[in-house]
């Protein structure tokens, strides 16, 4: 009985400083650096600025009130999931980038190249489909059939602000990861966007 | 890349306590770990080759060796008796740590109730007693705890604040604004909570009284937030939240403490504990679960402007600690310095100058003795057996915001530490009270976070550091072995953990840990003198 415990606490122990020297290694042993840029400025930039625009995505999720119709919420989820997992993957991106997570100049990239369509003023840092405090809150004070028509309505925008910045992205930039990204936000939220269409349009509103 | 001089360690080693003869189980034990750590440190799997850092970002590889200077112990007083900040294992063993340990530190008066919490708040001469969620459930008289300390020999129980956020767990979020006169909880039942905070007014301290009995008490009402930590902004006017998963930051409202609202929320980062801010409100000193301090702007929540941006201005990340817990913002000279405490990886106090606020300087950190890079294995021969934490700082306050002469700290099981900082690049021990071990009351401190976490016995938060040590040839098995190293599956409350600020009163401290609850400590004189603008300084 004694051996039995022996063994299961030594692998206990071995498993826990297995676990916990992988997480050190990065501390202790200095990988060799590499000069060559792993994003260029237009994707940091892009990156940092789509990554505050999901967490809107994710604040309206979050006021959806808990008695919205079971569609509405099924949907709501369905956008949070996908765009908490791209947030985690910009994050990323921009940690190996070596870039903080907010855009010291937002959205100065899609002005800059005259893609916003006339949506920001030129000196704005407004997102396209960004969603207002008085908004957040009167959404959170909603119910009913009052909140989901709401809801749908802003994150509709919201996703049609995300496709206006992923073109401008999918525009700027040559291929590769932030770009293929890019046109995936572009495709996954029209089709999200027309979903609200058709719900909004099943309720009457 | 940020650099510092490493300081070479000022002090003699003391040797260890005799290393008595390992049963086979537990080299074996040993064995299989260290295999295992080798084996894993040496994979040749690496971290993904990056870019030069972007403006802003900053990474410091350099640990600062050296201890504070220790303190000279007046006539009274019960020395440590090994390494600074260490309980050695023979102490343990023995029943020595139940007596405690002092140094021109007097306890006056306590009161213990069912232990403190994770960190607990005072004001004027009251004390709030953080809840530990679930098990502080058990107490009858469940919620925060309110002390009236007016006499220090007898604390005396006035109150206890039951709302909801009170129950949940209030883990690091419990705070007073002073000029305010508010108290504020968050509900933290399991590391980060949800939607749960109630204000009160603390006029009159020993009788607190609810002012949000609508959103964030009410549970219908939830507030759209999750907490872990939370603090003031310098004004009162906003408490803002932060959590560890994920690391959701949100800023409340409470000009109108009856009608608290989020106005607000970000995720600067994965994991963020908690904060400091500039005395203007414009600059949070966040800090980074990973080992770090992200510096936001924060003008714009502050101005009240309508739907706000809050930037990150610099990231700075260090390897010398992690989980680093608060920041106190202060000035020498009217340079602005933070004081930022590491709980994890003996990383200490670090000092920092954030006079540019994009890129930080690490200028020092206060160590003791037993956190330096040689002495990691008498840190895991005595903490072995003490649970997942062992002698890291936790919570300080400076005794005033401006030219601070003191530094006050809960360094977990190293007890109450206090540092003479006039001179903050030779910081120096004035005194320390690490309170008698609670060993035989664990079956009734319900409201002890150490007792619950004492199902576990390695320090794990210690290990990356142990690591570092030992890759860097700076540790000895021998002296890292004790009678406790098959200490795994269970700690034994041989030492407390101190986790809450200590807060300034004249000569008194008040503090709390969590077994030994609240207690009233005086400073002797001889060491220290507040000054006539003493200001108890916690920096949120």
């Amino acid at each position: 009985m004694r051996g039995v415990y022996a063994v299961g606490a030594a692998l206990c122990v071995a498993l826990l400083l297995l676990a916990l020297g992988a997480a050190a290694r990065p501390l202790l042993i200095a990988d060799p650096a590499d000069p060559a840029p792993v994003l260029s400025p237009v994707e940091i930039a892009f990156v940092q600025d789509m990554t505050a625009h999901h967490q809107q995505a994710l604040l309206l999720v979050d006021r959806l009130p808990e008695d919205a119709d079971p569609t509405v919420r099924l949907l709501a989820r369905q956008v949070a999931d996908t765009q908490r997992t791209e947030i985690g993957m910009m994050l990323g991106w921009l940690a190996l980038a070596r870039a903080v997570p907010t855009n010291p100049e937002p959205m100065a990239w899609m002005r800059a190249s005259g893609h916003d369509h006339g949506v920001a003023r030129p000196d704005s840092a407004a997102m396209p489909g960004a969603v207002g405090r008085e908004e957040l809150d009167r959404l959170a004070a909603a119910h009913g059939r009052e909140a989901e028509e709401l809801f749908l309505r802003l994150m509709h925008r919201h996703h049609l602000g995300a496709v206006t910045m992923a073109r401008a992205a999918d525009q700027l930039l040559a291929d590769g990861p932030v770009r293929q990204a890019a046109r995936d936000m572009m495709t996954s939220q029209s089709r999200e966007a027309g979903l609200m269409g058709l719900m909004l349009a099943a309720m009457g509103a | 890349m940020t650099s510092f001089p490493l300081f070479r360690n000022r002090r003699e080693s003391v040797s260890p306590e005799s290393v008595p003869r390992m049963s086979g189980l537990r080299m074996s034990v040993l064995r299989l770990s260290a295999s295992a750590v080798v084996a894993v440190t040496v994979l040749p799997f690496g971290g993904a080759q990056a870019q030069p850092p972007g403006p802003g970002v900053r990474e410091v590889s350099a640990i600062v060796d050296v201890a504070a200077a220790r303190a000279d112990c007046l006539p009274g007083s019960a020395p440590e008796t090994g390494l600074q900040g260490d309980v050695p294992a023979a102490d343990r063993t023995s029943g020595r740590s139940r007596q405690g340990y002092s140094c021109n530190i007097t306890r006056l008066g306590g009161y213990p109730g069912r232990g403190g919490g994770i960190t607990s708040t005072s004001f004027e001469h009251c004390a709030y007693l953080g809840t530990f969620f679930p098990t502080h459930l058990l107490d009858p008289a469940a919620g925060v705890q309110v002390v009236d300390a007016a006499v220090p020999t007898a604390p005396v129980r006035t109150g206890v604040l039951s709302e909801p956020a009170m129950l949940a767990g209030t883990w690091e979020t419990l705070k007073v604004h002073q000029g305010r006169k508010l108290l504020v909880g968050a509900g933290v039942p399991a590391l980060t909570g949800y939607g749960l905070l109630s204000i009160y007014d603390v006029s009159d301290c020993a009788h607190p009284r609810l002012l949000n009995p609508g959103p964030g008490t009410d549970l219908t009402l939830p507030l759209p937030l999750t907490a872990h930590e939370g603090g003031f902004s310098p004004d009162g006017n906003t408490y803002w939240a932060s959590g560890t998963a994920p690391g959701l930051v949100s800023a409340v409202d409470i000009s109108d403490p009856t009608a608290p609202r989020v106005i607000w929320q970000g995720l600067p980062g994965l994991s963020m504990h908690g904060m400091g801010f500039s005395p203007d409100g414009t600059r949070m000193y966040l800090s980074d679960n990973l080992g770090g301090l992200t510096v936001l702007d924060t003008g714009e929540v502050q101005r009240r402007q309508p739907n706000p941006r809050v930037g990150v201005i610099s990231q700075t990340r260090w390897s010398d600690g992690w989980a680093t817990q608060h920041s106190i913002a202060v000035t020498y000279g009217g340079r602005p310095y933070l004081f930022t405490v590491d709980e994890a990886g003996s990383g200490g106090v670090k000092l920092i100058d954030v006079s540019d606020p994009a890129a930080p300087r690490i200028a020092h950190a206060i160590k003791l003795e037993i956190n330096l890079p040689g002495n990691q294995d008498a840190l895991m021969a005595s903490s072995m057996g003490g649970s997942i934490f062992a002698y890291d700082s936790h919570y300080c306050a400076a005794d005033r915001p401006n030219d601070p002469t003191a530094l006050a700290c809960g360094w977990a099981s190293s007890g109450i530490r206090v540092f003479d900082v006039r001179d903050p690049f030779h910081p120096r021990e004035i005194a320390y009270y690490n309170p008698p071990a609670q060993a035989d009351r664990g079956r009734e401190l319900w409201n002890s976070p150490h007792v619950a976490a004492s199902v576990i016995g390695v320090p794990i938060l210690e290990l990356p550091t142990v690591l570092g040590s030992a890759l860097s040839g700076r540790f000895d098995p021998g002296r890292a072995l004790s009678e406790r190293s098959g200490m795994i599956l269970g700690g034994d409350l041989t030492s407390d953990w101190c986790f809450s600020p200590p807060e300034w009163r004249g000569n008194l401290l008040y503090v709390t840990c969590n077994d030994s609850g609240f207690m009233t400590l005086a400073i002797d004189p001889a060491v220290y003198t507040p000054p006539a603008d003493q200001l108890s300084t916690v920096g949120s």
